[in-house]
């Protein structure tokens, strides 16, 4: 197990697994607009920290090509939605969830 | 080389549009953008003329005799996909040369379906699963961009529930696509699908959520009314068209049937969703009096069927899956281009205020009623001989009650349709809508050609079944065997 | 040392959820970032660990400021009270889920790469990437504008 497990320490897997709880209990239980994108931030987190763990040492290349361009991606993805934070002030005056609750799922 | 036209020639044109539209604001945008389109159309069509029928095969670019190599696969199931999204991307350009007179911004508009439509064709031209996610996200963060075209806040707000749904979608999709690549070393399609996994249920979970929220399937399509009903009417025809499908149905049906196979426990989860969706679908559609958000029902209903069938997994299931698929595509866009021409005309698709607009507008209420009539499933339109294969597929795998289920849903949404159609082009004309006109020429041409479409396509499908869609489904029959048997082309 | 570091990674996300001040909070996920990063160099991956460093807690840590500045929020957006045992309990089902699920994440496969360096991964084993990430860039900048409402042209 020690050579098959993740850069040869479980502690990895537990500190990426907390790290996705965290953010998605962020997402679903908070209010306030930017921190929901926070959560989001904190999970890519979490992945980055997978798969840089795994692929250690053989494949450590290809895990930093793969690392790279999901943190390119997460930018785009932040500045959309915080621009669309922005906009959401702008037009009411309130960055928390519960007002825009107007249209039920 | 050619196969890269699909993807390179809408994003050089994407990137150099603002620099093109300083010469002329109004009219070469249009021109340039539905030129695009219909050269990918043709591109299209003119593959499907050299296909050889079976196959999958590996295209490498090479660029200036450098070792450059950019892997873009085709098999048959990817053919079908290209000519749905150049055909739906045709429909939806033609239909904007107009419809954009309302919204401004016509620039920006034509770019971000550009980037769209080539991110489309990288998720489905791609040969790498982590490939795939990025054009996901791209294709992902422009239709966020035309929910943002809208006006008011109600469509920020769909906006915002939509992103955070979708970046949760996605990942999902990345956590799957993370826990492979640490068993396995590797991203590539063909090289995963020669390891034999024995303890994959954690990601089989994951890939299912996630494809699950990208193509709306009941407990995940919570984003699907918000983001559609608020949004200009391309947005939820580009998206329900042909985002959906590929993101979420080609993505799932690439990684359950070519990567993993499709095993008891995937088989059985796509069943019971999808017949959720289709229920849950139906119903909440009942209740709705707006036009675009009762549509919305009505996809996560019809997309619930694709997964039923696709999740039977027979032959004869996937072929019905596929067709409902194709069919979906055409129908419903051509629902949303007549909800967005009444709401050009009339400045509301609120089936409370409106009345009585049939008379006004003989094309829009047309072509409404054979849209109405495919998705219901009425002969000898095309929504009939998809929904008669899938019922068919499950009456032959033996689940009565499912098959009960999914004519019962039919017939539910023959009623909810028509009801709203009734109360919008039928009846007394209210006095405010008395200077309401046919929408312009070029809205009434894509609709009108829609619905052509739609009609010839029900009366003459088994030609459509023969050469497109049963290459198709060999691909996803084959399974595991499929990606590893590749011809490889070099460019 | 790795596990400090680890460590600290997890008390400063966590503190980035919980801490009531959104400026604060936005401190507490750089210095987590920070502290990612350096795990990153520790794992022999320079380059994810440059690019954690300078564009999560650089770049997306200034568009954070400048929307809570925009925004004002000194947040009067009042939070659930319930949060703290609620978050307790969820965490311990959530870690007996994890101990019984961890063996899923381990090598089935160990093949070495057959690259030679990073450039080389980057420029000709993973190009066709490099088109994604343009395609999400161009996808990024037409929202930005789109939000915006800059482009407001051709009536």
């Amino acid at each position: 197990m020690v050579n098959n497990s993740l850069a040869g320490g479980l502690i990895y897997a537990y500190s990426f697994a907390v790290l996705i709880f965290i953010g998605f209990y962020c997402i679903f239980a908070r209010r306030n607009m930017i921190r929901i994108l926070i959560g989001l931030e904190i999970i890519s987190k979490g992945i980055a920290l997978l798969i840089i763990s795994g692929g250690y040492p053989d494949n450590i290349l290809v895990a930093q090509a793969l690392v790279i361009t999901i943190i390119v991606i997460e930018v785009c993805v932040m500045a959309a939605g915080l621009s669309l934070v922005i906009k959401a002030y702008k037009q009411s005056d309130s960055i928390d969830i519960r007002t825009f609750s107007k249209l039920k799922g | 080389m050619f196969l890269f036209v699909f993807i390179g020639l809408p994003l050089v044109l994407a990137g150099f549009m603002p620099v093109i539209t300083r010469i002329s604001k109004r009219i070469l945008p249009d021109i340039l953008g539905n030129l695009c389109f219909f050269l990918l159309l043709v591109a299209s069509l003119s593959i499907f003329h050299l296909w050889p029928g079976a196959g999958r095969f590996y295209h490498t670019l090479v660029w200036f005799d450098s070792n450059l190599n950019i892997p873009l696969v085709l098999d048959g199931f990817s053919l079908l996909m290209i000519f749905i999204s150049s055909f739906v991307a045709l429909s939806v350009g033609l239909f904007s040369i107009n419809y954009l007179d309302r919204y401004g911004s016509r620039t920006l508009f034509y770019s971000i379906m550009l980037v769209l439509v080539a991110s489309i064709n990288g998720i489905i031209l791609a040969a790498d699963l982590f490939t795939m996610y990025i054009f996901i996200e791209a294709a992902g963060i422009s239709s966020y961009g035309l929910v943002a075209l809208g006006k008011n806040r109600y469509s920020t707000e769909g906006a915002f529930k939509y992103l955070v749904l979708s970046a949760i979608g996605s990942s999902f999709i990345l956590l799957g696509i993370a826990l492979v690549f640490v068993n396995t070393g590797t991203t590539s399609i063909k090289e995963i699908a020669s390891v034999t996994f024995s303890s994959t249920k954690l990601g089989v979970i994951l890939f299912l959520v996630g494809f699950g929220l990208k193509c709306a399937l009941v407990p995940f399509h919570f984003w699907m009314p918000d983001a559609y009903a608020f949004a200009p009417a391309v947005l939820p025809a580009m998206s329900s068209g042909i985002f959906v499908k590929v993101a979420g149905v080609y993505s799932l049906c690439r990684v359950f049937f070519n990567v993993f196979g499709l095993s008891f426990a995937v088989s059985s989860a796509m069943i019971y969703l999808g017949i959720i969706s289709i229920l849950a679908g139906a119903f909440l559609a009942l209740g709705q009096t707006q036009l675009r958000r009762m549509l919305a029902f009505s996809s996560i209903s019809q997309i619930g069927y694709v997964i039923v069938a696709f999740g039977i997994g027979t032959p004869l299931g996937i072929i019905g899956g596929l067709l409902h698929l194709f069919y979906h595509s055409i129908f419903k866009v051509l629902l949303f281009l007549n909800a967005g021409a009444v709401e050009y005309a009339t400045g509301t698709d609120e089936s409370k205020s409106l009345g009585g607009l049939g008379g006004k507008m003989p094309f829009t209420s047309g072509t409404n009623i054979i849209g109405i009539l495919s998705a219901a499933g009425v002969p000898p339109l095309n929504g009939f001989w998809s929904k008669l294969i899938i019922v068919i597929a499950l009456v032959q795998a033996k689940m009565f009650l499912y098959a009960f289920i999914a004519v019962f849903a039919s017939v539910l949404t023959l009623w909810y349709l028509l009801l709203i159609q009734r109360r919008i082009f039928f009846g007394k004309l209210k006095e405010t809508l008395a200077h309401v006109n046919e929408v312009p020429f070029w809205m009434t041409l894509s609709m009108v050609g829609l619905a052509l479409f739609c009609v010839w396509t029900g009366v003459a499908f088994a030609p459509f079944i023969s050469r497109w869609i049963l290459p198709a489904a060999q691909v996803l029959i084959d399974g595991v065997r499929a990606s590893l048997n590749a011809f490889i082309i070099g460019g | 040392m790795n596990a400090l570091l680890l460590a600290g990674v997890l008390i400063f996300a966590g503190l980035a959820v919980f801490l009531r001040d959104m400026l604060k909070a936005v401190i507490c996920l750089l210095i987590s970032s920070v502290f990612l990063g350096i795990v990153f160099f520790r794992l022999n991956a320079p380059f994810a660990g440059v690019f954690e460093i300078s564009v999560v807690a650089g770049l997306i840590m200034v568009l954070f400021i400048l929307t809570i500045s925009l925004t004002g929020a000194e947040d009067t957006v009042s939070e659930p009270k319930i949060h703290i045992a609620f978050f307790a309990v969820l965490f311990l089902i959530f870690s007996c889920v994890v101990l019984y699920r961890l063996p899923a994440a381990e090598k089935l496969v160990v093949k070495p790469d057959h690259y030679n360096s990073f450039g080389e991964v980057l420029w000709i084993g993973r190009a066709f990437d490099m088109i994604g990430q343009i395609s999400v860039i161009f996808a990024g900048v037409f929202v930005l504008l789109a939000v915006v409402g800059r482009g407001r042209n051709g009536k």
